[in-house]
């Protein structure tokens, strides 16, 4: 749990099932529910995010000049966090 | 020029004790080096402060709202960095003096330092919650202090160098600094490389022995360098994975409101030196438990401002959680609110009953309480659970044709309807009445005295914190008070109200259910009803529960349940059992209010999320979850000993009580029962 920075084991599996469960027997209010994007952005980042980032480190920014490029194509602002 | 980027805080720190050989003084950047932000952004910190500030304005009677004082402190200060940047490189700002004007701007005649001092005091504390030593690094800079290196931290940043001092002093480490340097003092900063001839002239430093060690390429990379200063730079990879996840679960609540209780949960999981193994029972309690009963008092301490309730009562024994919960909770929340005053009160539900009898005897509602159960059988279990003498009353039966063992529960066998309607025809017989309440008469000024005693009169409204499930617990109370002119209106907040009996709500004494609440349709919360046990044996207090009030010569007594025999012991091993999980509920609650202060949801903003934890805990858990968190023991004196028929027996059974091989193996149990429980739901 700790390795993967998530409260639990397998947290984002679970949430994915019972979002999937939702689909088919009502569950409750869960406002809009997580998303299938959502989940499945977050599912990499935790699952693979540490040995991903460690690879691209290196190329941060290069990386981060290519997202900024990318948001302007898009419209949006790319923000830096520091 | 020497500069060298490492990826990963062992690299660096072997690469350092290498370079620092040779070298006299080590200085450190501050923030994201030695120290890290839980949030990724530390910008987000601001608006609490603006809400704190916010709050101390409408105390002093004067209408603004965060976002206009957070609107007015940036402009204040960008107009500060403008100012400074005509005179300097660097574009800096002075914490005291910015803030100190923003302050004046909004209070006007009413400024004092006194003001400014409490603004800052709030800010390094939302600081101090969010930040934690990167243990790596601190613990290489304590060992260089002790090889006889000269140590400085160097930050540009806003704050000047005595507030950066409070704040190391919080993570540990100031006894190993020598000394503190921020270019909020001086404007000099590290960015246009302004502060290191600073740091030379001050403290007689030689940039050939000199090493500087930060994580932004730049200031702690490129100008240092410039100086001839050993520059070493660490772009840690784990470091941005975890502001990573982070931001991204801040930016996805901004659009889906189920990830917002997820963001709060992820600002409370342990950093660096905080993580420690620990039980499963500890983890069930932090990152379960804890930000439930956390929400639900975030949740009750909302209502109590809405309403103006200036006191707050927490009723035994589940109420020692909630109280403690408050006290490490609700002070982070409301900074800069008045709280109400709180005070845990020695109730039960036994103690209570009698004292309920003493004016108006036993009511037709509270006798039906009293069956409710299903091992209460007979008119000998109502005169355990109102303090009776059945043998006393039994002439008063007679009459009515009953006996004291007589069947009144539709749930045992022998039972009659037509008992049931004699024994209610009793309830009406006044000569019944009239010795009920001279048995009941002593406890009931025995409650009297006690209540006068902890003030409980003084106030108009007061607050009664429970954990549920019917409100017994209040209506007794409310039954044994209500003759008094001066008794206040009550005001009853449930983790759960169930309401599986009507309650007599009237504008003087009504219960709501924060977390859920049978008046609103809320399926997934009512998942609570799976295992209402767990929670009062997760909040219970470690002291035996209260059995009655005893009228003494010069006042009452509390006369607490033995603990020596069977059930009392069991009742210890119990608690033995939980110790661990009620720890992890109460740490996580420091965490909760830290990271609740700073993103500033509101309880429903949060709801989908709870919703979520509630029932994928509850009615969709792991086996080895229930194996780990299912109390062995569960003490209920309110309950007795009879055994009501099979039928009915099985129908009591819940998803919780079904043995593991059961929950491991059969196919759709759980899918069973919560099809089963909103059936239920559907039927109420």
């Amino acid at each position: 749990m700790q390795e993967r920075l998530d409260i639990d084991d397998h947290e984002l599996l679970r949430i994915g099932r019972l979002y999937l469960y939702s689909r088919f027997i009502p569950t409750g209010n869960m406002g809009t529910g997580p998303g299938i994007r959502c989940l499945a952005v977050l599912y990499v980042l935790h699952r693979f995010g540490r040995p991903l980032f460690r690879l691209l480190i290196r190329y941060e920014d290069r990386l981060t000049a290519v997202y900024r490029r990318l948001g302007r194509l898009r419209g949006g602002n790319s923000q830096r966090q520091g | 020029m020497s500069v060298q980027t490492l990826y990963s805080l062992d690299k660096l720190v072997r690469v350092g004790e290498r370079w620092a050989e040779s070298c006299r003084t080590v200085s450190f950047d501050l923030f994201d080096t030695l120290l890290i932000r839980r949030i990724h952004n530390p910008d987000l910190l601001k608006p609490a402060v603006a809400r704190y500030i916010a709050a101390l304005a409408r105390e002093a009677g004067l209408d603004w709202t965060w976002p206009q004082v957070q609107s007015l402190r940036d402009r204040i200060e960008q107009e500060h960095r403008r100012a400074t940047s005509r005179e300097f490189e660097d574009h800096e700002a002075c914490y005291p003096l910015f803030m100190g004007e923003t302050l004046e701007t909004i209070f006007g005649d009413q400024y004092t330092e006194q003001l400014l001092d409490r603004v800052t005091d709030y800010e390094i504390a939302v600081e101090n919650s969010m930040l934690l030593p990167r243990t790596v690094l601190v613990d290489w800079l304590k060992s260089l202090r002790a090889q006889g290196k000269q140590i400085l931290v160097v930050s540009d940043v806003y704050m000047p160098a005595d507030f950066l001092e409070r704040l190391i002093a919080h993570a540990g480490f100031l006894d190993h600094v020598d000394a503190v340097v921020s270019s909020a003092d001086s404007y000099l900063a590290k960015a246009s490389g302004k502060a290191f001839p600073l740091l030379r002239e001050r403290y007689g430093l030689d940039y050939a022995s000199w090493l500087h060690i930060g994580d932004n390429p730049i200031s702690d990379g490129l100008r240092p360098a410039e100086r001839g200063i050993r520059a070493l730079v660490i772009r840690d990879s784990d470091e941005k994975w975890r502001k990573s996840i982070i931001k991204r679960y801040f930016n996805y609540s901004a659009g889906k409101p189920f990830w917002k209780g997820r963001t709060l949960q992820q600002l409370m999981i342990p950093l660096e030196g905080e993580r420690r193994e620990r039980s499963e029972l500890y983890h069930a309690g932090y990152s379960f438990l804890s930000p439930l009963l956390c929400a639900f008092i975030h949740g009750l301490a909302e209502k109590v401002e809405q309403l103006g309730i200036r006191k707050l009562y927490f009723f035994s024994r589940e109420g020692w959680m909630f109280k403690q919960l408050w006290e490490r909770v609700v002070p982070h929340l409301f900074a800069g609110h008045s709280l109400p005053e709180i005070e845990y009160l020695y109730v039960s539900r036994m103690a209570l009953a009698g004292a309920s009898c003493a004016v108006q005897g036993l009511s037709r509602e509270n006798a039906d309480i009293a069956f409710l159960p299903a091992g209460n059988r007979d008119f000998r279990d109502v005169c355990r659970i109102f303090g009776l003498d059945a043998s006393s009353l039994a002439s008063h039966l007679e009459r009515y044709r009953l006996g004291i063992d007589t069947v009144l529960s539709p749930l045992h066998a022998g039972y009659l309807p037509e008992n049931r309607l004699q024994f209610n025809k009793l309830l009406r017989d006044s000569r019944f009445q009239d010795a009920v309440r001279r048995q009941t008469e002593a406890t009931g000024l025995a409650l009297q005295r006690y209540l006068e005693d902890v003030g409980f009169f003084r106030q108009p409204d007061v607050a009664l914190v429970d954990i549920g499930w019917l409100g017994t617990i209040q209506r007794f109370l409310f039954d044994a008070v209500k003759h008094r002119a001066d008794r206040p209106r009550f005001h009853g907040f449930l983790f759960a109200a169930t309401r599986g009996i009507v309650y007599p709500s009237s504008p003087d004494n009504y219960i709501e259910g924060i977390i859920y609440d049978r008046h609103r349709f809320d399926l997934a919360a009512s998942t609570v009803l799976y295992a209402r046990d767990l929670f009062e044996e997760a909040c219970r207090a470690p002291h035996p529960t209260l059995n009655g009030y005893r009228l003494t010569e010069d006042g009452y007594e509390l006369e607490f349940r033995r603990q020596d025999d069977s059930l009392g012991r069991a009742e210890q091993e119990q608690d033995r059992m939980y110790q661990p999980l009620q720890e992890g509920i109460l740490d996580g609650a420091g965490r909760y209010a830290a990271a609740a202060a700073v993103l500033g949801y509101r309880v429903e903003e949060m709801k989908p999320w709870l919703n979520y934890l509630l029932v994928s805990r509850l009615a969709f858990p792991r086996t080895r979850e229930i194996a780990i968190i299912r109390h062995r023991h569960h003490l209920d004196d309110f309950h007795g000993r009879h055994q009501p028929v099979k039928a009915h027996v099985r129908e009591q059974r819940h998803l919780w009580d079904r043995s593991l091989p059961a929950l491991r193996f059969l196919p759709l149990l759980r899918t069973r029962y919560f099809l089963r429980s909103i059936r239920d739901r559907l039927k109420e």
